[in-house]
């Protein structure tokens, strides 16, 4: 399924949760995931867990990464 | 009076002391002898609790605090009530401490989440008749032979003569079934929710105040609100996503709220009632917190749960000592394998916990210990050519170590610094694999996002955690034969 991290288009397995999109989102890039992980929100501000369920098309944004 | 009550009352004084200031606050000047006939009503409401048996007893005791203010709360869970504790996961009865736990504090309603259905078609029927609270979904087709209790919608009636109409949703996936294994939603069919949500509108006018009690995700919830005619329900609270919304979210005049998981916070919602039937709520987020006054009894059946005989109960027996990450891991991604009926299944280094298994009786806690970080199983179809760009990508990733195979072994040709030259691929038999030829595969949710290596198969989760394939698999297997000396990678330098 598709997921957008900071706007950017993410193609991940169905049933991939915040925390798997946010590691494919720092593979694309080349970077591994921080160790502190960062505050991620949803596209209206709520912060979201790292274990939180996905459907396609969400989008997530990284407040401190 | 014992400690806790008078904790309790100190507790709700706070509390009503509070919610006074807010509704002074906010109270419209009314002339004298007009008071408007205003019936309230609160919502206390939680999501995915998970299985979050140690929040429980500081829930239940913020929960009689309330109850001490507004005696008539009404107590629901916008669904995933189950998964996430091996106390909860493991008990004999898979899934019934949550529920038992619900039944104590008096749940009222639950939405059936996806993770409802982890217990199986079985356990999940069994487990809503032990329930003394209602499961609510409106976008399920339930099979005939199943005996499931589950409604579609439950208008609730107040001590004030309220009517409260629930209906709820639950989301599914582009396989049209929600996140979980297809076997345990088998002879099921399921709706589009937001289809279906337009033909319980109904319920509107026969109700005071009409609540969606939805498992779609937060984002999935502004959708409806936004197809929805305006205002055309009070409010939806939802889950499934683990959003924290701490503050008014209101979309097409429908607030949305949902207080992220595991029994973290919930979410208070008051309602006040016009005689000429307008709705007036306001919302507030919860905390229950990591520590604070917790409810006694509650603690207790805690603590009765976590010793479960089933997590110290033998489920197979060893022949061998296993004395190495190797044949841990071995044994590990074999059961992943077997479990999911794939020709090959991987398993990354980081994910063997364990380096020794001693020959004799191996206990659930023993998978967990081996195997404790809850990683879910993803299933890929993908040729030799594919898996080969996994092995290279991930060996650098892997700290030079490299990745546990099952069905199929491997030769890591080195360079003379340690860097990998390449792989190549083998049969468990020991001939050259097929490059072209495509495989069911499966692995681990972190290797199914790690790495990065070309490959057309996104991927499908299979919902169910590679530690509870394990023990299902030592259960079936009942003896484990050695894996002493057992070589599947070759190292070549």
């Amino acid at each position: 399924m598709q997921i957008f991290v900071n706007d950017k288009e993410i193609s991940i397995h169905n049933g991939a949760k915040v925390l798997d999109v946010l590691r494919a989102y720092y593979t694309q890039l080349d970077k591994t995931l921080p160790k502190k992980l960062p505050i991620i929100t949803d596209a209206y501000g709520n912060s979201i867990a790292f274990d939180g369920e996905l459907s396609k098309g969400s989008h997530l944004y990284i407040l401190n990464g | 009076m014992k400690f806790s009550t008078k904790l309790n009352v100190i507790y709700a004084i706070v509390l009503f002391s509070t919610s006074l200031l807010i509704s002074c606050s906010t109270s419209q000047k009314v002339k004298v002898g007009e008071l408007p006939k205003l019936k309230t009503l609160e919502i206390l409401a939680v999501n995915d609790i998970h299985a979050a048996l140690e929040n429980f007893p500081r829930f239940a005791f913020m929960l009689d605090s309330l109850r001490a203010i507004y005696p008539n709360l009404l107590l629901v869970s916008a669904g995933d009530n189950q998964t996430g504790h091996p106390a909860n996961d493991q008990y004999p009865e898979k899934g019934m401490p949550i529920i038992e736990l619900m039944n104590v504090v008096k749940f009222d309603l639950s939405a059936v989440g996806n993770h409802e259905f982890d217990s199986r078609i079985a356990g999940f029927e069994n487990l809503t008749h032990k329930a003394q609270f209602d499961f609510l979904c409106a976008n399920m087709e339930i099979p005939k032979n199943v005996n499931i209790r589950i409604k579609p919608y439950k208008i609730v009636e107040t001590h004030n003569g309220l009517k409260i109409a629930f209906v709820s949703f639950l989301d599914i996936n582009e396989n049209g079934i929600p996140d979980t294994h297809p076997d345990n939603v088998k002879g099921f069919s399921f709706n589009d929710p937001f289809k279906t949500a337009q033909e319980y509108l109904f319920l509107k006018d026969s109700c005071d105040v009409f609540v969606m009690l939805n498992h779609l995700g937060f984002e999935e919830d502004v959708k409806l609100a936004m197809q929805l005619p305006a205002k055309s329900v009070d409010v939806i609270i939802g889950g499934h996503s683990h959003t924290k919304v701490e503050k008014d979210q209101i979309h097409n005049g429908i607030m949305i709220t949902q207080a992220d998981r595991k029994l973290k916070y919930a979410t208070l919602i008051k309602f006040t009632v016009s005689s000429e039937k307008k709705v007036d709520r306001e919302m507030s987020l919860l905390a229950i917190g990591k520590k604070g006054n917790s409810r006694a009894d509650i603690q207790e059946m805690v603590e009765k749960y976590n010793n479960n005989p089933a997590l110290t109960k033998t489920i197979a027996i060893a022949e061998d000592d296993f004395s190495n990450y190797e044949e841990v891991g071995f044994l590990m991604v074999d059961a992943i394998r077997m479990v999911s009926g794939t020709d090959i299944a991987f398993i990354n280094p980081g994910g063997v916990r364990v380096s020794s298994l001693a020959k004799g009786p191996v206990l659930t806690k023993n998978v967990y210990e081996m195997d404790p970080f809850g990683n879910e199983i993803v299933l890929f179809n993908l040729s030799g050519h594919e898996m080969r760009n996994l092995f290279l990508a991930a060996f650098e990733l892997d700290d030079f170590l490299p990745i546990y195979p099952s069905g199929m072994t491997t030769r890591y040709l080195l360079n003379s610094d340690g860097s990998l030259k390449n792989v190549e691929l083998f049969t468990s038999d020991g001939k050259p694999l097929d490059m072209d030829k495509t495989y069911s595969v499966v692995m681990n949710d972190y290797m199914a996002s790690s790495y990065k290596y070309e490959h057309k198969d996104p991927g499908q989760g299979l919902f169910r955690t590679s530690a509870e394939a394990t023990i299902d698999y030592l259960k079936n297997l009942k003896n484990i034969p050695s894996y002493r000396g057992m070589l599947r990678v070759e190292m070549v330098r």
